[in-house]
Parts: C-alpha cells; structure tokens; sequence
C-alpha cells in the first residue's frame, strides 16, 4: 500500500509531462500548416495579415501583435469588411512582429 | 483492512492522480506557451498589468501543489491548497463570463484549447466536488490510521 501511495502520483506526473510533450506542435507541424491571408482594422486602416487557421468557434478570431506594449486583441477579417468577420474560438492568436501601421 | 477502506484509500489515489495530471500538465504547457500566457492575462479583465507575475505565479502554484499531493505527509494540505485553487480560478471564471465573454482571451492550453469559457467553468466545478470528495476521503483515511494499533 506504502508502494502504491508513492507510485500512482509519480505516474500521474510521468504521464502529465509525456501529454504536455505529445500535445506541443513541433516546428515541422508548423511549418505545414496552412497560413491564411486575413485582414485586421488598426487605426481605421485595414492591413493583411498571415495567420494560422483560427480554431473554430462560435467567436470573432482575435489576433494580438507579439511586439505591441500594449497586447490589444484586434478582430480578423475575411475580407476589408466589418460584415465579414473571421469564425473563432475568441482565443487570441499570436503574430510575431509589430502591429502594422501605415 | 476492509473493502470498504480499501475503496475509499482507492477513491483518494484516484483523486490525487487526476489532480497531479491536471495541474503538471497545465504547468508545463503554460511554461511552454508562456509568451502567449503572458500576453492573454495582460488584456484579461481585473488582470491588466499583472501578466508578467501570474505567468510565473500560476505554474509554479500549480506544480508546488502537485508536489504536496505527491508526500502522504502534506496530502491533506494539498488538497485544500488545491480547493483554494480551483474555488480562485472558477471564481474569477464566473464573474468575468456573463461581462466579457465576447472579448474575454482563453487562456486554455494543450488539450483544453478547444474548450469554451462555460465548458472550462464546468470542468472547474467537477473538479472541485472532486477535490471536496478527496477532502473528506483524506479525513476518513485519517481517522482509520489513528484507530488501527501501532
């Protein structure tokens, strides 16, 4: 019983750290996904944008700029309309670089 | 012992190993993604300004949880540490929801990811009637060892 107290929380954390490792996309994977051109409105101004599929949902994809001090979320676009928003998850999705501007 | 302790002593190992599995692998996925981590908490409403120290603060709450439900000697605190835990996190879950939930980032990672902000509240709540039901299996577990003759 002694034993068995020590090693089910032990392969509880075994098989924590092995799911955590098996659910991390590799670069590889990345590198295959399909990257979408999508279109964001910052300062009334549409920019193109390359992003990942969104995860589907029932939300506005959300992207926000890995170098912007400020992180704001800004909403996707299929198209340079407000009426066609992107089909999300509402999780932000991170795009490497600054916000565009013009 | 009987069958009835040996169910509950069951019982208990089977709550701390989904607890352990939750929190490490929660851990190590925001550690992880954990520029992405950072930045959500950062725009998440109440939580503005604080993302550089949650990101750090979480996981390590999370794995230094996991390691007292690891000792017999501290499982009892471990599971009231992870009660807190989880009442916090549900808590913050229920009063944001019903305001920002059209803006509100998710901050699921891993296998969770696809998880809507209600479906995550409800996965809290299960886990916190679980880690309740582990509380007083604790207690019960307790009360057996005293009982039996050294």
């Amino acid at each position: 019983m002694k034993l068995t107290k020590i090693f089910i929380p032990m392969l509880a954390m075994v098989f924590a750290i092995g799911m955590a490792f098996a659910t991390e996309k590799t670069n590889a994977d990345t590198a295959t996904e399909d990257y979408a051109t999508k279109y964001v409105l910052v300062d009334s101004t549409w920019h193109t944008i390359e992003v990942e599929e969104c995860i589907p949902g029932s939300e506005q994809c959300m992207v926000i700029f890995s170098e912007d001090p400020t992180a704001t979320p800004y909403g996707v676009y299929n198209s340079r309309s407000l009426n066609d928003p992107t089909a999300g998850s509402g999780q932000a999705v991170l795009i490497e670089g600054p916000v565009p501007s013009n | 012992m009987t069958t009835r302790n040996t169910l509950r002593a069951a019982g208990l190992e089977i709550i701390k190993f989904l607890i352990i599995a939750l929190f490490v692998y929660t851990a190590i996925t925001k550690v992880r993604d954990f520029e992405i981590f950072r930045l959500q908490l950062d725009q998440s409403p109440m939580l503005e300004g604080l993302g550089d120290l949650l990101a750090i603060v979480i996981p390590v709450a999370l794995l230094a949880t996991a390691i007292l439900l690891l000792l017999d000697t501290s499982q009892k605190f471990g599971l009231n540490v992870t009660l807190g835990l989880l009442s916090l996190f549900t808590a913050y879950i229920a009063i944001v929801l019903p305001f920002f939930s059209s803006s509100l980032p998710c901050t699921c990672s891993g296998v969770f990811e696809g998880m809507s902000w209600m479906q995550h509240l409800w996965f809290n709540i299960g886990f916190i009637v679980l880690t309740t039901i582990g509380i007083l299996l604790a207690k019960s577990d307790e009360k057996i060892l005293q009982l039996q003759p050294p």
